[in-house]
Formats: C-alpha cells, structure tokens, sequence
C-alpha cells in the first residue's frame, strides 16, 4: 500500500516536471529576438539601441496567434520602457501609444507584469501620448 | 510506362521552377518607404553598415525570414529588415541578363564617416568666385558637407557652415543637389538646404522690401572662408534685435518637456518677456493666433535668422499609422537660436526637417516681432 502511495507521488513528480518542461519549450519565441536585441543594446548603452528601437516599435508585426503575441508583446513593452526611457524626443511615445491602440488587452496586461517602475514609467507615457494626440501639442 | 511518364512530367516542372526561381528574385526593385530610414546590415541582425533613407531603391536579392538581401546602386549587397517600410515597385526590372549594372541610391546622412564606396578624385584647390547671374540660392540648414558626387560614398570637399547660401547648378539626383561653392561643383544632401536668403547685417529682416534670394548679402569671401573652415557665423550675424534674449532663455524650453514644443517655445518667449499670459492654441501649428497679439509676423525672408520663430504644418504625406506622432498632426515649432541650434521641446539641436523631412513637417510661418 504504501509502495503504491509512493509510486503515485512520483508519478505526479514526473508528470509536474514533464509539463513544465513543455511549457518552457513552448515559452521560445523566435520573432522576439530582435526585440530582445534591441534590449540588449541599450543594455550595453548602445548608440544604435534609440534608433534601432524605434524603428522595431513603428514596423513590428505582431503574429495573429494570440499565444505568440502574447510572448511578442510582452517582449515589446519591454523593449518600449527602454526607449521612451532615453528618447528625448518623444517619438517612442507616439509609436508605443499607437501599437497599444491595436491589441490594448495584450498590452495592459504585458505592462502589469513589468517592475512597478516601469509599469509607471509606460502608464504616464502612454497618458501623455493620449493627451497630446487628441488634445494637441501643448 | 505511368511511372516513367510522371517521373519525366515532374522532372520538368522542377526544371521550370529552378529556372524561373532566380529570374524572379533578380527582377525586383523594391524602395524604402519608413521615413525614419532603415538600417542596412552585413548579415541579418548583424553588424551596422549604414542607413538607407526614405526613396532609397535597390534590388532584392533574396528574402529569409523577413530578411531581404539587396543590392545597392554602388554595388554594395547588405541586408534591411523586411517589415521596416520596404514599398515594392510595380514595374519590374529586367532579368539580370539585361538588368542594368547600376540602380540608384543613397544613404541619407551625408557624414565623412559613411559607409565605403567609390571616392572621386579629389578636386584642385577651391578658388574664389561668385557668379552675378545667380538667383536661386539655397541656405544650409545646418553644417554640412559638401561631396564630390550624389552619395556619401563620395569624398567631402568641405565643410559648409549653417546659414550659409550656395548657388545650385540645377541638377539633381536622388535628393542629393549639386552645387558651386567657391568656384567648385559639389553635391550636398537636400535635407540640409532650404529655399532663403541670408541677411547677416540684418539688412533684411523684419520690414525689410524683398529682395532677390541671398545674392550680395554675404560677402563671397566670407562665405568661402566658411566654406573652407566649417565656421559657424550665424550667432554673430543676421539676428534678430531680441535674439540673445531668446537665446539667454532657451532653457527653459526643456523643462516643458517632449511632445510639448508649443509650450516649451511659449515658455522661452514668455522667458524673454515677448508675450505674456498662457497660450490659447492647443496645435504647435495655430502658434500664429496667440503670437500675432503680441506683435509677431510672418516674414518668409527671416527663415534664417537667429531668433526667428519656425512654425510647421501638419504633415501633407500619408503616414502609417503606428509612425504617427503628434507632430503629425499638430505641427512643430522650433526657436533658431544664436548658437546655430535649433531649440524646440528636446535636446536635438537640428531642425525638426532634418528628422523627418520637407514634406512630412512643411514650413509654414517664419514669426518674427516688430
């Protein structure tokens, strides 16, 4: 009886790290990985990380599959927080602003799971941008 | 005899597909549409070798994983980011049998330090020299070189500094102009130049009858000198009377922040004690309502001048919608100030048209007091 009990435990063990193990493999995503570059760029202080970042926020094309979009957002906000970080100019706060208007859940939800800073760093990006697109600039 | 019969019809479908593969990678031409430029790499994701600028065509070559190999005018193959704003021709090119051995292009930051390439035989010394029978004289926008042919690939001649007319010989090719200065033809970036006049006696400023474009304002030597040095004489000449004022408050620009250049000009002029009270116009571009009550005005020959007010419409090309900015909409607004810099709601020192372009951000007003 208790080699039964032993051997269910172990089956669920197996069963537990074999899922999650799945779960990891499933977790690539190789359409992120030139966003993930680009974070790394800025990471290393890059001097093309700014441009290379606002030319992946205005044309990455987000995959119709809601499972890798998810993955892709998540890595885009990502990469976004780092831009709007060190652009003074104000373009990633457009672009971001306008990426978000196409796939909001995705995005709010990708933005909750972000440190507290900047979590508040893209909410205030993304409040202003909406301020300034409707109401204008100034 | 079925299997033979399908073996040989499947044998030449596949010849047909080898032999029309090439042929249609070959015969594409496809041109950057992305205002903002695409990079142009050795290897996907790999190493920078410059930018392509917006028109910029070239031959595709290949494509993997939205990836496209091309081919440059010059000869030089590299890599861009498919999705990055890449339009298509519609009409194809030859095959390559007949394909012509060059296709334009250029790379839009005229730098020395630009990607390599066929450098011209450097020209003899510039003599002075200035032709009378000019009329249409174009302006720097800022220090720029000056080259010996329509790319930079090609040797800098010199240094023009901001501010500064040359004459165009009326040719033009892929945005790049060619010029006279000094005596010497060379090609300088249309980004960089701008229809004006210089007035840097202030001989020409508000008030001022129109005159012909530039001609006589700048003594030819000076300019030469300039052209030579790469010096920048705009903050000792041609300014507005209230100019230093400005430019002793532009500071206080930054603080209105990013997206918000019509406040952060308004702040500076209020700094400066030019208005008063709290602006009423939401859009960078309706800037004249609230500055013409306290005496502004347009004057299409003070462009140029250090203290002059640039105010910009909303963009006249259509812009994918997630490139859309604010500025797009509402405009820009820019203080030139006596340091040659542009001072709007950033720490950019360059004109919002070096950014994004005559067409995406169109002068509108030149604000001057008085």
């Amino acid at each position: 009886m208790k080699l039964m009990k032993y051997l269910s435990i172990l089956t669920l063990i197996v069963v537990a790290s074999v899922s999650q193990a799945q779960v990891k493999a499933t977790d690539k995503c190789s359409t992120c990985a030139p966003l993930e570059q680009v974070i790394q760029k800025f990471k290393s202080n890059s001097r093309d990380a700014l441009s290379e970042a606002r030319e992946q926020l205005q044309m990455f094309e987000f995959s119709p599959d809601a499972n890798i979009r998810a993955r892709e957002v998540a890595t885009y906000v990502r990469m976004a927080a780092w831009a709007i970080l060190k652009d003074h100019e104000g373009d990633s706060d457009s672009y971001f602003y306008n990426a978000r208007e196409e796939y909001p859940k995705d995005f709010d939800k990708a933005i909750s799971a972000l440190p507290q800073k900047d979590q508040l760093l893209l909410q205030k990006s993304l409040k202003n941008a909406e301020q300034v697109m409707k109401k204008g600039n100034g | 005899m079925n299997l033979m019969v399908n073996t040989l019809r499947a044998h030449i479908l596949l010849s047909l597909i080898l032999s029309l593969g090439p042929q249609v990678a070959w015969s594409s031409t496809a041109q950057i549409t992305a205002r903002s430029g695409v990079n142009f790499r050795a290897s996907p994701n790999g190493a920078k070798l410059g930018a392509l600028a917006a028109g910029t065509q070239f031959d595709v070559i290949s494509q993997k994983n939205n990836w496209l190999k091309v081919r440059l005018s010059n000869g030089s193959v590299g890599y861009i980011y498919q999705p990055a704003g890449v339009k298509y021709n519609s009409a194809p090119l030859p095959s390559p049998v007949s394909r012509p051995a060059e296709k334009t292009a250029e790379v839009d930051v005229p730098t020395p330090s630009a990607a390599p390439g066929p450098v011209a035989t450097p020209l003899p010394t510039l003599v002075p020299g200035h032709s009378d029978n000019d009329t249409n004289q174009l302006v720097t926008t800022a220090r720029v070189n000056v080259r010996t042919g329509p790319g930079t690939q090609y040797q800098p001649l010199g240094l023009v500094a901001f501010g500064h007319g040359i004459d165009p010989t009326g040719r033009e090719k892929n945005g790049w102009v060619e010029v006279e200065v000094a005596g010497r033809k060379g090609w300088v970036h249309e980004k960089y130049l701008t229809e004006g006049r210089i007035c840097p006696d202030g001989t020409c400023g508000a008030g001022a009858a129109p005159e012909p474009a530039a001609k006589g304002f700048v003594p030819w030597a000076r300019q030469l000198t300039d052209a030579l040095t790469g010096g920048n004489t705009a903050g000792g000449s041609g300014k507005l009377s209230y100019a230093d004022l400005i430019q002793s408050k532009v500071s206080r620009g930054y603080a209105a922040g990013k997206n918000k250049c019509w406040r952060a000009v308004w702040e500076v002029l209020k700094a400066a004690g030019l208005v008063k009270g709290e602006l009423t116009q939401n859009s960078a571009k309706n800037a004249l309502v609230d500055l013409q009550k306290f005496g502004f005005r347009h004057d299409s020959s003070a462009c140029n001048r250090p203290g002059v007010v640039r105010v910009y419409g909303s963009t006249t090309v259509a812009v994918p919608s997630r490139s859309r900015t604010a500025g797009d909409t509402h405009g820009h607004i820019e203080i030139l100030g006596t340091d040659g810099r542009y001072h709007h709601f950033t720490k950019s020192i360059n004109s919002i048209q070096a950014r994004f372009g005559k067409d995406r951000r169109p002068l509108k007003y030149c604000l001057v007091k008085g």
